[in-house]
């Protein structure tokens, strides 16, 4: 079995390549002419995957919606994609001015591994500030810690410290990030908006880095630019255009995130671990990003299939004047967008916390 | 439940390569075995809502039966009926030296071809001029009858007889007897 086109014989490669594109033609002409309805949500994995899953997710606050299966749940590439591209260009503008800071904040849990395999899942809310010209800032809360196994929290439990809160600066560099360059607030602006170009761009710094499986880091690239760094509407909107290119990639309808909000779930399989953002294809919104055990062994991690081993929920983004020095925010800016309408979720209104 | 592209290109991309041998290994003709990898897997996406299985397995398993069917129907015509590819506008792509020599490594043609070159020593003159212009040489049905001084029925007959021999030790080309 292969995963990877790129292993096949040239000419398989071609063909499939031409196949891909054709069939996608085809489903986009047949897709254009009835409704978008996404197919209902179906077969969840085995009842004492899900079980461990919906334990962790509980114990975590996290929305674990299932095990998605390589052949269920799915929903027309393009359709759902192509919704949030247009959406992105109608939505509120989150590109900062000259001397502005994009903030972010999200809540996150990730995977701390110790010797022996022995795992911790740590929860922290996280705020961030990023500037074309000055130094980005980070400010990390500890929220919980969960260890699976008593084993887990006999090794690691003395271990944790709680870094409560302190501002960090995390480095001296700054400059919006696509791919694996550092761009000025002007580069920004002029990165090309065509799919094809983004996702070439993408490509070609991947390969450069000696990335095998290069595809996959343009997934990743794609999802972390979109949740974490500003960008003009009709690059956000290539954006989204640009993830309909991703091979392998799966859509699933439906799926919400660990705040409940509805959205559409955009996944790869590498490596036994599933890797999904969701969105909101109404908004152009990222939701979610989380990545999912579906092969322990594979994924060599000490963990069982279905748990979470990393997420982050995005909670709010606004474009801010300052950041903060040392101490936690004290209301630096105007909110231009939250995430959610604000209802509940996004706390950097001015003067707030 | 029915498939996606989505769910074609994945089935592609991870069964492609073995669908290919499987093919190569019964027609011995790389370029042969590549047409019907792409017409399968287009007819696969032309009849994707007719999937009633639910995982991959079922899925493969699938795509196995309509690669088979796809080869049954190029054995009885002499070549393969593009007629899933045509309809989504993919013409298969000409194969470059290197891809011969990939997929011959990949289905181990030589050693069938050595296997085949022994076996076509022991059949009868008839058959073994029917299987050379047809196997060998590539020619058409038409031709191979024109050649041998017989009707095409004729000819397909003996071609399909040859093989049916040749099966009998030939493991890696079974099958084809059956559809020939």
């Amino acid at each position: 079995m292969h995963d990877d086109l790129n292993t096949l014989p040239p000419a398989l490669r071609t063909l499939g390549a031409d196949l891909r594109r054709a069939m996608l033609q085809a489903e986009r002409r047949a897709s254009s002419r009835r409704p978008w309805r996404p197919r209902r949500r179906r077969g969840l994995a085995s009842a004492a995957t899900l079980a461990v899953a919906v334990t962790v997710a509980v114990l975590l606050g996290v929305g674990l919606s299932g095990q998605h299966g390589p052949l269920s749940n799915q929903v027309p590439v393009a359709d759902a994609l192509e919704r949030a591209a247009q959406a992105a260009l109608s939505a509120p503008s989150l590109m900062p001015g000259d001397g502005q800071y994009f903030y972010v904040r999200s809540e996150g849990t990730e995977l701390e591994g110790g010797v022996g395999g022995v795992i911790a899942l740590e929860t922290k809310i996280v705020s961030r500030w990023i500037s074309a010209d000055r130094p980005n800032v980070s400010e990390s809360r500890l929220v919980s810690v969960y260890y699976p196994t008593p084993r887990d929290r006999r090794a690691l439990g003395s271990s944790q410290v709680s870094p409560l809160p302190s501002p960090l600066v995390l480095a001296p560099r700054h400059g919006y990030q696509i791919g694996e360059h550092l761009l000025t607030r002007a580069q920004l602006l002029s990165y090309p908006t065509s799919p094809r170009a983004i996702y070439e761009r993408l490509y070609a710094d991947t390969r450069r880095g000696g990335r095998v499986f290069a595809e996959d880091h343009v997934f990743s690239e794609i999802a972390e630019t979109l949740s974490g760094d500003p960008m003009p509407a009709a690059l956000r909107s290539g954006f989204y255009r640009a993830l309909a290119l991703v091979p392998g990639l799966r859509l699933t309808a439906h799926v919400r995130d660990s705040k409940g909000r509805l959205g559409v779930g955009a996944s790869i399989v590498r490596a036994g671990v599933q890797e999904e953002i969701i969105f909101d294809p109404a908004t152009a919104e990222m939701l979610e990003e989380r990545k999912v055990v579906v092969d322990p062994k594979r994924a060599g991690l000490a963990a069982t299939p279905g748990m979470v081993i990393n997420d982050t929920t995005y909670l709010g983004w606004a474009i801010t004047d300052a950041a903060p020095r040392g101490t936690p925010l004290r209301g630096a800016g105007t909110v231009v967008f939250c995430a959610n309408g604000n209802r509940g979720s996004c706390h950097t209104t001015r003067g707030g916390r | 439940m029915g498939l996606t592209s989505e769910d074609i290109s994945q089935l592609y991309a991870r069964h492609a390569q073995d669908i290919l041998c499987y093919c190569a290994r019964r027609t011995l003709q790389a370029e042969i075995a590549v047409e019907l990898v792409g017409e399968t897997f287009a007819e696969a996406f032309v009849h994707r809502a007719d999937f009633r299985g639910d995982g991959e397995h079922s899925a493969i398993a699938w795509i196995y039966a309509i690669a088979r069917g796809r080869l049954a129907d190029y054995f009885r015509r002499g070549q393969v009926h593009r007629r899933a590819l045509e309809r989504l506008g993919v013409t298969p792509p000409d194969l470059l030296e290197s891809d011969y020599e990939r997929i011959e490594e990949l289905a181990a043609l030589a050693s069938l071809r050595g296997q085949l070159a022994d076996g076509l020593a022991a059949l009868s003159a008839g058959h073994r001029d029917a299987l050379r212009l047809r196997i060998v040489e590539e020619r058409a049905y038409p031709d191979v009858a024109r050649e041998l001084g017989v009707s095409e029925q004729t000819a397909r007959a003996r071609v399909s007889r040859a093989l049916r021999v040749l099966r009998r030790d030939i493991v890696g080309i079974e099958g084809v007897a059956d559809h020939a």
